[in-house]
């Protein structure tokens, strides 16, 4: 009796992947939409270095400082330095007024104010400052300049210091130099990274994982409502094929789907955003399969409660999007506020992003992530017990 | 035995609504039985739960001595049922359809590859079987669906509706071969509103009115009922009476929809 439930589960995987062979647009589009997200979200969330186009308004009242019969303007150096290494394009304005106008219309990004004693200050070696007004609207952008300007700041600082302290040391005579390097920063603090990587890194185990997830979600629950609409599902159900049968073949086929699709994501990722998958090949896929497993119940249950399949997929939407943004996939969950964060806690997704971005990332042994492996296991199984009981009730069938 | 069908008070209820209420039927065995009523009689219901897509409310039936909720699996090895939509997957060829299928009844493959070259010779289908099942007319689809109920071999067939929108050819040509398939030991039970079809075909016929079972007996008894020159349409309106059913309908489809 095993053996022909198990026959009759790959009889009925065999034909769900001959008939989506046979479909070539439904066989496109299931490598479109993956390949489409980690496209988008690869080239949205790039490194840092890779912005384009910003665009600074700057109101220069430096009236600088006259050196050995010269005009020195330290405004200049720093504008220097913070272009450097970047495409960044300044525009001048002459009042700050006319500059917030230009940035609340969106034509410029960011706008740098230098006072008029900008140069002089700094040359008498009084401290001075400039003003950075930023647009908070625009998060990553608004620390790429803010990065920049802060970078510029330490050099030219330095600069200004390394020279004050020539001059000291020139002038003490009998007495120990002082280390300009100690002046301007007494305590340093080496970051060191523990691997190379960027922020893709970071979200493209999570884009895989949230991958598998729709696939476990949406796969099994739109074939199912698609024989439901066919009437085929009757046909089947007429046969003697027990209903576990069926349904075990329909999660067979939509897990080498899954599969497959995850394996093309993989291959893209690697080529071209050059992420590194430093954990074990068999951890990774059992995550994945355990990913897709996991949310199967949930989509199955959807499917049993609903009459078509728009009806499934506005349902869906409602399970999808909290788990995108409140998973981790797109930024760590330290980032989410309280009472969100504790939601983020209850969400299976979390888990499996937890474990599969410590395997891809850190190469974390199995004994690292079974916990969140088991909590994906223990979330399909509990939702499928709730599941099949259901689509059997709905669908009238005892067996 | 006897009777390929027998019913015990089978009822079934969708919370307040009764479907089908206490209905009592014997079906001999060879015998084509047809099952006739306004929409929303309660026609389908009793064929869901007599081929176990459904479960009674309460009541017993059997199907060749098999109990319908017990022996479930059982019944569903003996019956061929076609249903008033075709049942194939449009993506697959005629052969890739009947293959699946037959494959679910455990036949195996050289046996089934007979079966089904058969039955596509039989049913004027084998020059098309690489073909999707898509691209068919309905008329084709129909056939196939014939040769999908025969590859296991039934002894009792469910024919739901079986030449409804089909051109006059293909309907004489199914009307053909249903009597064909009756004329090898097979039992069929007919579900109709072609009074016409179900007079010619039927040696009896059941009529279900609000889930109730109103006449049964042989289409000329019935008729002779009424009188001389009283045909199955007019019998049809005298159990059932000349109100719309709309709403009936809706109601009684409602809860089924499910699957």
């Amino acid at each position: 009796m095993v053996l022909k439930a198990l026959n009759d589960a790959f009889i009925v995987a065999k034909r769900d992947l001959i008939e989506l062979y046979r479909t070539p647009f439904r066989l496109v589009m299931m490598f479109i939409f993956p390949v489409l997200i980690i496209m988008l979200f690869g080239f949205m969330f790039p490194s840092t270095s890779s912005f384009n186009g910003v665009h600074i308004g700057v109101i220069n009242n430096d009236s600088g400082f006259n050196l050995n019969g010269q005009t020195v303007y330290l405004s200049n150096s720093f504008l220097s330095l913070v272009h450097y290494n970047s495409t960044i394009t300044f525009s001048n304005y002459s009042s700050l007024s006319e500059a917030e106008s230009a940035l609340r219309s969106g034509n410029i990004d960011s706008i740098i104010y230098f006072p008029s004693n900008f140069t002089s200050l700094s040359v008498s070696g009084k401290p001075t400052d400039l003003t950075l007004v930023t647009n908070p609207t625009s998060p990553t952008l608004e620390e790429y300049i803010d990065a920049k300007v802060s970078a510029a700041s330490t050099v030219l600082s330095a600069e200004i210091v390394n020279g004050t302290v020539s001059k000291l040391n020139s002038e003490l005579v009998g007495l120990p130099k002082i280390n300009p390097e100690f002046v301007i920063s007494p305590v340093v603090v080496s970051a060191e990274p523990i691997l190379s990587g960027n922020y893709f890194d970071f979200i493209g185990p999570g884009l895989i994982m949230l991958l598998s997830m729709m696939a476990g979600l949406t796969a099994l629950g739109s074939a199912l409502s698609r024989e439901k609409e066919d009437g085929t599902i009757t046909a089947v159900m007429l046969s003697p094929i027990r209903t576990g049968s069926f349904l075990t073949g329909k999660m067979l086929s939509q897990l080498v789907r899954s599969l497959i699709q995850s394996a093309v994501v993989v291959i893209l990722v690697i080529f071209l955003f050059h992420m590194s998958f430093n954990g074990n090949i068999l951890l990774m896929a059992a995550i994945l399969i355990l990913g897709i497993f996991g949310f199967l119940g949930l989509g199955l249950l959807v499917t049993a409660l609903t009459k078509d399949q728009e009806t499934s997929q506005l349902l869906l939407n409602l399970v999808f999007f909290p788990m995108l943004f409140l998973s981790g996939v797109l930024y760590p969950l330290q980032e989410l506020p309280g009472v969100i964060a504790d939601i983020a806690k209850v969400l299976p997704l979390t888990y499996g992003v937890q474990a599969f971005r410590q395997v891809v990332v850190f190469n974390a042994p199995l004994s690292s992530v079974w916990p969140s492996m088991l909590i994906l296991f223990l979330f399909g199984a509990v939702s499928l017990v709730i599941a099949v009981p259901v689509f059997l009730v709905k669908k009238g069938s005892g067996n | 035995m006897e009777y390929s069908i027998i019913a015990d008070k089978l009822t079934k209820k969708f919370g307040d609504f009764t479907a089908d209420n206490a209905i009592s039927l014997k079906i001999k065995n060879g015998e084509i039985f047809g099952i006739l009523g306004p929409n929303g009689a309660g026609k389908t219901t009793l064929i869901s739960m007599l081929t176990t897509l459904i479960k009674p409310t309460s009541g017993h039936a059997s199907v060749l001595g098999n109990d319908i909720i017990k022996g479930a699996l059982e019944v569903r090895k003996s019956i061929g049922v076609i249903t008033e939509k075709v049942t194939m997957y449009p993506p697959l060829t005629a052969e890739e359809n009947l293959m699946f299928f037959g494959r679910l009844y455990g036949i195996n493959k050289k046996e089934l590859q007979k079966r089904i070259n058969e039955g596509l010779e039989e049913f004027q289908l084998s020059k098309f079987k690489n073909r999707p099942v898509g691209t068919f007319s309905l008329g084709m689809k129909r056939r196939l669906d014939l040769v999908r109920v025969l590859l296991n071999e039934p002894k009792v067939f469910f024919l739901d509706e079986p030449t409804v929108g089909l051109d006059p050819i293909t309907v004489a040509f199914i009307k053909k071969k249903i009597r064909d398939i009756n004329k090898r030991g097979s039992t069929i039970i007919l579900t109709t509103h072609i009074m016409q079809d179900a007079d010619e075909l039927s040696d009896r016929v059941a009529l279900i009115d609000h889930g109730n079972l109103m006449a049964c007996d042989t289409p000329k008894n019935l008729k002779k009922k009424l009188g001389k020159n009283a045909t199955l349409e007019n019998v049809f309106i005298h159990y059932a009476g000349e109100e719309l059913r709309d709403e009936t309908e809706k109601m009684s489809l409602a809860p089924r929809r499910g699957m």
